[in-house]
């Protein structure tokens, strides 16, 4: 924590800002773009939301009280980001946050930045089909195998709120992969 | 120990290369374990690409702090002007009034010390200047 707050010292000091910006883009650049990717699918969109996502995070690192992790702080705008990205998208295209998320999954066979076989395509869909706050905690959990307490800071949801999250999703992809199988 | 295996079992030439690169992929996270990929040398560009944002972020906040200075200090100048001129004006108006009924007052007071009558005040007009139409009434 203490090396935290010194290496945060050095991202709101103007003559070290600079240098420590470049170290946390080269650190956390591949994470936070997995992260982001995962809810937005698309690499394109990705690509989008991650350099918007480290642009906020230059602009407020001013107003980081340190309240949290770096980290989770970081992953809470990026998720942030990423939810408003696919809300705009799909109020642009008249569609739910839902629907325009299952229309991009449709089009994963398609996608030149997905090599996935044929399990990895349904699983895609089915994630798609979760309501928003469960494919996240699904995909941090089930993915990225975050801890239930890291989640909650970001997502800022109760732990207890996570897990019936989890649960449910972890529940309706079982079904719904022993149909389509 | 000699493993038996090595003699009955054959594996593809390179196949344990292979092997630790996959393993490698498969158990680092988030590496196109799940069919997600990117483009070749995408995270190198994506560094440069979020560093070269943020610097033109940086540059343009310190020159909108430099145009929001600037801007102030205008707007402090115009206002400082415009209170000096408001109370420039509101002092100076009664003292031009004061000076133009003193003119006026003077202009009066000379024509009366002066003491003109009518023939001196002709005198000092043109001909064509005079009313030489006369208008006659039948009523005395």
């Amino acid at each position: 924590m203490e090396q935290q707050s010194l290496f945060v010292r050095a991202l709101k000091n103007p003559d070290s800002s600079d240098e420590a910006f470049a170290s946390l883009v080269s650190e956390y650049k591949e994470r936070l773009y997995w992260h982001i990717r995962k809810i937005v699918i698309d690499h394109d969109d990705a690509n989008d939301v991650v350099q918007n996502t480290f642009i906020k995070i230059h602009l407020n690192v001013e107003n980081f009280k340190e309240n949290s992790s770096l980290y989770t702080w970081m992953y809470r705008i990026a998720t942030n980001e990423s939810l408003n990205f696919i809300k705009s998208k799909a109020s642009k295209m008249g569609l739910k946050n839902q629907g325009w998320i299952e229309s991009i999954a449709e089009g994963l066979v398609a996608d030149p930045y997905f090599d996935g076989d044929e399990t990895a395509i349904i699983l895609q869909k089915q994630i798609a089909q979760l309501p928003e706050k469960q494919r996240v905690v699904f995909n941090m959990r089930y993915f990225d195998r975050m801890s239930y307490e890291s989640i909650s800071e970001i997502l800022e949801t109760s732990v207890g709120a996570l897990k019936s999250s989890y649960h449910h999703a972890v529940k309706k992809i079982k079904l719904r992969l022993s149909d389509e199988v | 120990m000699k493993s038996k295996n090595r003699k009955t079992f054959k594996v593809p030439k390179g196949y344990f290369d292979d092997l630790e690169r996959s393993l490698l992929k498969k158990t680092r996270l988030n590496y196109n374990a799940y069919g997600y990929r990117t483009s070749k040398d995408y995270f190198n560009r994506l560094e440069k690409e979020i560093l070269r944002k943020t610097s033109k972020v940086s540059n343009l906040n310190k020159s909108k702090i430099f145009k929001l200075t600037l801007l102030t200090i205008s707007g402090v100048a115009a206002s400082l002007i415009v209170f000096y001129n408001f109370s420039f004006t509101s002092s100076s108006q009664p003292f031009v009034i004061i000076q133009k009924e003193e003119v006026f007052k003077d202009f009066i007071e000379t024509y009366y010390l002066e003491d003109f009558n009518s023939y001196e005040v002709l005198s000092m007009l043109e001909e064509n200047e005079i009313e030489t139409t006369l208008i006659y009434t039948s009523i005395p």
